[in-house]
């Protein structure tokens, strides 16, 4: 056996977290996502809802969260389209935008699209799940 | 409270950025041989503290404990003062701010900082994909979010809000290269007209390769003394006059709403001026953070220097160049030089300290008196500083 056939799998070498519950406290994140539901926690002690997901409020430094859905659907506040300088495994052309969930919750989507002129300002784009490396998912977004 | 006042007495830079011929240590030891080969008088048994700014050696050559590396290296043993600092790509002024804190309250008297940062390795998927540690890596890098993505939506809210044109994105850019000219140690020295940069190779949009700062292997070093032990090392200590940071979030699209305006860049700026006792208008020379053009066009506005959405046209009008309001990048800028993510603020500080004494050659701004330089890490984490030559104490 070579030395690289010999060599363990190095999840530091790729980029998608590790979601199970014994390495993530926002595993459930990843559980509802693979339902097509989109969550982040509030703060049951001062109602704060945070983006990301926390296992400590940072408002109030409480620990008493709950899930809560967000909408699905977010609308798109600035678009680009990358051609260039993608990392491995994420071959260009990729189209980014960010996207206004609530008015305190953004984040910036892949938005998955064979028109790459079409993702725009004001346009909504809603959630689907990508499987990735070892049984992991992640959220992207087609535009609706 | 009183507190002593702090200068920059030596300071260098590796000899030609890009691809490094050599190890880490390699890089440290010739931007180190630099600072003291400029300055007899100073001996690494002068050193008294020494910090070490780099960003991401454990993923780029494997290697964490930079700080002693890079000591041992230019035979510097502490007594007073010993770290490594990383904040991203504002490391090196966040390691000067150290250097100038501990030395203002009287922990030690000579602080040696360096900034290194070998990005580059022999395989270029690896080199980008170790570049995903500098953002969110768990809710932006494992969707494929690297900063010109989150820099180019920066700059298409400027586009909306503003008007700003691709145009005066890529005068920056032309500019900044032409600047880079004259300075030998650039990576990307080249004139280049604003049509030749819109007709670069696109990355992102609005952004063409032009406007993009690379990945880049660097280094850079400077010197911080007492006041009172300024005359040991040199006849020409630049002092640092004001400093400022600001900082809000980490998560890119929730650091706040509207990434067209910089309010931490305001807040820190504003603090480094009141500190200084100046205003935008002393500033005659300035090194900021152009990791993509849009960022000199936001800073130009931030700084007082544009009026608020018209930094494009401050770029197009030549105003931040040699005979304009105030010489922006003339080093060449991270556009120019290329952006060694740890290195980067010390090789600012260590060009407006050339610029000042008057030993910038081609590139010299006549009379530079006031200079100021501006590191961030991302649209809302920003560090500021400004120096002047001894008559400006
Ligand atoms: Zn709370």
């Amino acid at each position: 056996m070579s030395q690289d056939e010999a060599r363990p799998y190095s999840f530091t070498l790729d980029p998608f977290p590790q979601q199970a519950p014994e390495w993530n406290r926002a595993s459930a994140f990843y559980d509802h996502l693979r339902e097509g539901r989109l969550t982040t926690t509030r703060c049951r002690t001062c109602d704060l809802v945070s983006w990301p997901p926390r296992s400590v409020c940072p408002e109030c430094h409480g620990d008493d969260l709950e899930w809560i859905d967000l909408p699905t659907e977010g609308r798109i506040l600035a678009a680009t389209v990358q051609v260039a300088g993608t990392p491995p495994g994420f071959p260009a052309a990729l189209v980014f935008a960010l996207l206004e969930f609530t008015p305190d919750v953004r984040f910036i989507g892949r938005i998955l699209t064979e028109d790459l002129e079409a993702a725009v300002a004001d346009r909504m784009a809603s959630l689907v799940v990508q499987e990735v490396s070892r049984d992991r998912v992640v959220p992207a977004f087609r535009l609706v | 409270m009183e507190t002593r006042k702090v200068a920059v007495v030596a300071a260098g830079t590796s000899q030609k950025w890009g691809i490094f011929p050599g190890t880490y240590r390699d890089l440290v030891a010739e931007a180190g041989k630099a600072v003291f080969d400029s300055c007899p008088a100073l001996s690494g048994g002068d050193i008294e503290g020494f910090i070490a700014s780099s960003v991401m050696p454990e993923r780029n050559v494997f290697q964490s404990h930079v700080a002693p590396l890079a000591a041992e290296t230019l035979g510097v043993r502490p007594t007073k003062l010993f770290q490594r600092v990383e904040n991203m790509c504002g490391s090196g002024t966040v390691a000067i701010r150290n250097a100038y804190t501990a030395i203002a309250c009287g922990l030690a008297d000579v602080i040696m900082v360096v900034g290194a940062e070998k990005m580059h390795t022999p395989e270029w998927g690896e080199t980008v994909l170790n570049m995903l540690v500098g953002v969110d890596r768990e809710w932006e890098g494992a969707v494929g979010v690297t900063a010109p993505v989150q820099f180019a939506l920066t700059a298409q809210m400027h586009m909306r809000r503003f008007g700003t044109t691709v145009e005066q994105l890529a005068a920056v850019s032309a500019k900044n290269h032409r600047h880079a000219l004259g300075n030998p140690y650039a990576q990307f020295p080249k004139a280049c007209t604003i049509d030749e940069v819109r007709a670069s190779k696109p990355v992102a949009a609005p952004f063409t390769i032009f406007d993009c700062s690379s990945i880049t292997d660097g280094a850079a070093a400077v010197v911080l003394v007492c006041e009172e032990r300024a005359r040991e090392f040199t006849d020409q200590p630049i002092y640092l006059l004001g400093t400022g940071q600001a900082a809000s979030g980490f998560n890119y699209a929730n650091v706040h709403a509207d990434w067209s305006e910089w309010p931490t860049l305001r807040t820190a700026v504003g603090s480094a001026y009141r500190m200084a006792g100046v205003g935008p208008g002393d500033i005659d020379v300035a090194e900021v953070h152009d990791c993509f053009s849009i960022s000199e066009v936001i800073v130009t506005e931030e700084m007082g220097w544009a009026e608020k959405g018209g930094g494009g046209a401050f770029a197009a009008e030549g105003r931040s160049t040699y005979g304009g309001d105030v010489v922006v990048n003339p080093r060449g800028g991270l556009l120019g030089c290329g952006h060694p993510l740890g290195a980067t603020g010390v090789a600012q500080a260590t060009e407006v300290f050339r610029q000042l004494r008057g030993e910038a050659g081609p590139r010299q701004v006549d009379g530079a008196a006031i200079g100021l330089t501006h590191n961030l890490s991302g649209v809302a984490e920003h560090h500021v500083v400004i120096y002047g030559r001894e008559e400006a104490l």
